[in-house]
């Protein structure tokens, strides 16, 4: 991956998680996966990356966690947006599409 | 749970050692990422995938190096094998958090519930004491009061002493017992203190199998009058008076001036059989000539005992009233002169004077309801307070119901929480019911200068009670959110958050409602009575009420002489009269507003008794010289009592109904006969309320008398541009230097004695008055907080109102009206259900119709004002509003 392509990706990477977690709230591994899965490839950033994110965004007071029991005695973590979180990925999206907007325009599509 | 493949672990160790973080951050990190694989793996990807798939581990270490820290988060695990004890105390602590969280809304919920149950829990105490537990005595079931049943007579008028001894010795009850209350002096008389002692037979607390707490309850049978064994004191009397020194048995106590050994110290608990009118000392009869003037056992006009009895085995009281009844027309037939139509009643013991007994009833139903719709109203406030609670935690319980924590784990800690507010509420309210009962007992005691007091103690069952109804009410009120927010499918909660808003507003709508409604009811309740008690206060009784004072004056034998008694009442009546100030002075047996009637037999040549009667009874009274214009009453003809009469032939002066009643019949100069002895009126007087309960005037007679009682009334009225109570001070001092060892006087306004007269109406209105006004202030809080939730929930419309140009008048306008809406509906409501009840109220309300239109216009401004308040501040919060903030709250 290219430095320029990277940069992108830093600015994607919350954007695309509020995306995915506004859907339902999942845990780390399911995310992963749904970031992978759902932007076909694109955006499997290297999952090293996701914990991170995750906990700046939480942070951030953009996504909670919540813990629940599973059957087998673990417990596992689940990732939610907040209303701040929902706030702010709806003022990201009015950037994206106003991007993705200009650069077809461009001719860039 | 089988630990993760070498390579992984590995993986996780290199990311937590070379990120450099602290213990406990390490450690998060470590439990996340083991997470992460262990999904992964349980989603069947092999550990190569997984490493591949996570990207380079110096990245991770990296970004957490640069202080991407993970959140440091309170451990909330929903338990599933913990044993229920532990899932009960977890449950309790994190209530107390969230509690802890939102204070202002938690302690609403308390102040509100304290109100409610502490309101409750005095009334109930009330009830209790007054109506339903058992007098404090051996086996009360078989107890009955014997009372002389005299014809339109008078419930104050007892029983002679020999009567007493007929119908005792008639053998019809097990035992009676006879008795009378009196107050005398208490210890040195010049410091003014009085006791409230019970005479009474030996059978009295023997029959009540009152046990002695120390020394003995047993008076000597059979004493010679006169003779006082001793004074048996309550257990409340000594502790307070006494000292609840042990050593008290046989010293010696003064009561009325006479010097007396005390033998007993009555069982705890015990005083008297009365409730609310507490006897401090059992005298036993034989001490009667000491403190009733002139008392002569073998008289029987002299009527001044009340019996009790204990009826015998399966033999009703209706039973009982017949076969004594036997015995009262044997006396009538005995004595026809003095016992014509003398029958007697007899019913149940309650602790209640019989005569008093239906409308003490009646207003414990009425209070019980009363107090009983403020529990409801806090109750309803209480729910729709938790209602918004939990619907603030909709999001919440959607995320972990998606999350798979059970429904019945989420109900259990909402209604944990809950609980554990109720309970906090619910002991403020049990605590501020302590305290409330006991301002009450100190304010009856003071209003009734110390004649009512009531121990009104918080039973364990009424708090039981009161607490079980409060947490069952207040956890249906917030079982209701609970089962609400559960109901709907996790998915649809998290997204329509605001339609669900909107159903729970029409929920806290109807609940506003009906709050207001009730307070409605209760606030008329108490206008009511507070107008009884207004119009009471303004009542013209026909004279001046603040301008006449009156006062006892006790001349003693032991202080006066009984042959100087005439002579030193005139001088203390002229020294009065002489006093600057003073219009006039005069002596009566009876202040100018008067609660107990004299029922005196009559003869009017030319007017019939009434069908089987063959005499006609009117009310009396008898004074001194000058009586009318001291008492500021106003003579229509003929003259005043006058110094004269009292050594002529028997004089009186009538009032105006008697002139109607008996007509031509009667006029200035015309004789009546007034028990057997021919009497003159010389004038006739304005009518004049002189029974308070009266409300049209009954005929009166004023007798002029050579006869002075023991304790007569002195009777002076201020005159014009003077103040009557400024005058006390030179009043006692004539009376002082006249007597120099008579007790202090307390001189009281006929205005006063006619409020303290008032005393149930007052007492009634204050605790209705209390419980309106919590009412209307539980109301505004509930009102205030719907409005304020409405408002928050519709910020976002109202910033596009603002965006489309509304002013913030429209604002204002916009949610004012909202609140309003509820506020008339409510007050519609509360109105209709005031009119159809206030009709039972008729009796406890002499003076004021219960549709009374000023009442009903107050409460309605009343609410209006409040509706106003509560909704100005939310509207106003509205109109403050900025177009983008609003829209960013959403």
């Amino acid at each position: 991956m290219t430095r320029a392509a990277e940069a992108w990706m830093r600015g994607a990477g919350p954007v695309a998680v509020l995306k995915v977690l506004d859907q339902r709230p999942m845990y780390g591994y399911e995310l992963a996966e749904a970031l992978d899965a759902q932007s076909g490839g694109v955006l499997a950033l290297g999952h090293s990356t996701l914990y991170p994110l995750l906990y700046k965004l939480e942070r951030q007071g953009l996504i909670a966690q919540s813990e629940s029991r599973l059957e087998s005695g673990r417990t596992r973590k689940y990732y939610t947006t907040t209303a701040t979180g929902k706030e702010r990925l709806r003022q990201h999206e009015l950037e994206w599409s106003g991007l993705v907007e200009a650069m077809g325009k461009l001719g860039l599509t | 749970m089988s630990p993760l493949p070498s390579d992984l672990l590995a993986l996780i160790e290199q990311v937590v050692s070379s990120a450099g973080l602290d213990k406990s951050a390490g450690d998060e990190v470590r439990r996340d990422l083991t997470d992460y694989f262990a999904d992964g793996l349980a989603a069947g990807r092999t550990a190569e995938e997984l490493i591949a798939r996570f990207g380079p581990p110096g990245e991770a270490a990296r970004r957490f190096r640069k202080g991407v820290r993970p959140p440091e988060r309170e451990r909330r695990v929903i338990p599933t094998g913990a044993s229920r004890l532990e899932a009960l105390a977890r449950d309790v602590r994190s209530a107390l958090r969230r509690i802890a969280k939102t204070p202002v809304t938690s302690l609403a919920v308390i102040v509100v519930l304290a109100l409610g149950v502490g309101t409750s829990v005095v009334v109930y105490s009330i009830v209790n004491v007054m109506l339903l537990e058992p007098l404090p005595v051996e086996e009360p079931g078989s107890l009955v009061d014997v009372w002389p049943d005299i014809p339109g007579g008078n419930s104050f008028l007892g029983i002679s002493w020999s009567d007493y001894r007929t119908y005792r010795e008639s053998g019809i009850l097990d035992e009676l017992a006879a008795f009378s209350g009196v107050v005398a002096s208490w210890g040195d008389e010049a410091d003014g203190s009085s006791i409230r002692a019970t005479l009474a037979t030996p059978s009295y607390l023997n029959m009540l199998g009152i046990t002695p707490a120390l020394g003995s309850v047993t008076f000597p049978a059979e004493a010679p009058f006169g003779d006082v064994a001793g004074v048996v004191v309550t257990h409340d009397f000594w502790r307070a008076s006494l000292g609840g020194a042990d050593d008290v048995i046989g010293s010696t106590v003064r009561i009325g001036g006479h010097a007396m050994p005390v033998i007993g110290v009555s069982q705890p608990g015990f005083t008297g059989h009365f409730i609310g009118f507490p006897t401090e000392a059992f005298l036993p009869v034989s001490a009667a000539p000491l403190f009733i003037s002139d008392f002569d056992a073998a008289d029987r006009t002299q009527k001044f005992f009340e019996m009790i009895g204990r009826a015998p085995e399966n033999r009703s009281a209706a039973d009982l009233q017949v076969a004594l009844n036997g015995v009262a027309a044997q006396i009538e037939a005995d004595f026809p002169e003095i016992n014509r139509g003398h029958r007697l009643g007899v019913t149940p013991t309650t602790g209640v004077d019989h005569s008093l007994y239906t409308g003490v009833v009646v207003f414990a139903v009425i209070l019980s309801t009363l107090s009983l719709l403020v529990l409801v109203i806090a109750c309803l406030n209480v729910g729709g307070i938790l209602l918004v609670r939990g619907l603030s935690r909709d999001r919440e319980v959607a995320i972990r119901l998606a999350l798979g924590a059970g429904r019945g784990t989420l109900i259990r800690q909402m209604m944990a929480e809950s609980f554990v507010l109720v309970s906090i509420g619910t002991l403020a309210g049990a605590l501020l019911a302590s305290q409330a009962n006991a301002w009450l007992s100190g304010w009856m005691l003071a209003l009734s200068d110390g004649q009512i007091g009531f121990v009104i103690d918080i039973d364990g069952r009424v708090l039981a009670l009161t607490i079980a109804s409060a947490v069952l009410a207040a956890l249906v009120a917030s079982g209701a959110p609970a089962l609400h927010l559960l109901r709907k499918d996790p998915a649809t909660a998290l997204q329509a958050r605001s339609a669900s808003g909107r159903s729970s507003t029409r929920t806290r709508s109807v609940l506003v409602v009906g709050q207001v409604a009730v307070s409605v009811v209760l606030t008329v309740a108490a206008g009511l009575f507070g107008r009884t008690l207004l119009v009471g206060a303004q009542l013209d009784p026909g004279f001046d009420a603040d301008g006449v004072s009156s006062f006892v004056l006790d001349l003693d034998p032991d202080r006066v002489d009984e042959a100087d008694r005439w002579t030193v009442t005139t001088s203390i009546v002229q020294a009065v009269e002489n006093l600057p100030g003073i219009r006039g002075a005069a002596w009566s047996t009876s202040p100018p507003l008067e609660v107990a009637r004299t029922p005196t037999d009559l003869v009017v040549p030319g007017v019939d008794p009434p069908p089987g009667l063959d005499r006609h009874v009117v009310d009396s009274r008898r004074a001194g010289p000058g009586y009318f214009a001291a008492a500021g009453l106003t003579l229509l003809q003929g003259r005043d009592l006058s110094t004269g009469d009292a050594q002529g032939s028997p004089t009186a002066v009538v009032n105006r109904a008697f002139l109607d009643r008996f007509g031509p019949s009667v006029q200035v100069g015309s004789t009546v006969e007034v028990d057997g002895v021919p009497v003159t009126v010389v004038g006739v007087a304005g009518n004049a309320r002189y029974l308070l309960q009266d409300e049209t005037p009954d005929p009166l007679m004023v007798l002029s008398s050579d006869q002075l009682p023991v304790r007569a009334r002195v009777i002076y009225s201020a005159e014009e541009g003077y103040d009557v109570s400024t005058l006390s001070g030179a009043v006692q001092a004539a009376v002082l230097a006249a007597v120099p060892s008579h007790p202090r006087i307390a001189p009281r306004t006929a205005r006063t004695r006619l409020l303290d007269a008032l005393l149930p109406q007052r007492a009634a209105a204050l605790l209705v008055g209390a419980m309106g006004v919590m009412a209307v202030v539980l109301a505004g809080i509930g009102l205030y907080g719907l409005i304020q939730f409405t408002v928050t929930r519709d910020l976002p419309e109202l910033g596009v109102r603002v965006a489309l140009g509304a002013e913030r008048a429209d604002l204002m306008r916009v949610v004012l009206s909202r609140g309003a809406w509820l506020v008339l509906v409510g007050i519609g409501a509360g109105l209709g259900l005031s009119l159809l009840t206030a009709r039972g109220l008729t009796a406890l309300l002499p003076g004021v119709s219960p549709f009374d239109p000023i009442t009903y216009a107050s409460v309605l401004a009343v609410f209006t004002a409040i509706a106003l308040l509560a909704s100005w501040f939310p509207a106003a919060r509205a109109a403050r509003t900025h177009p983008t903030e609003a829209l960013r709250e959403s």
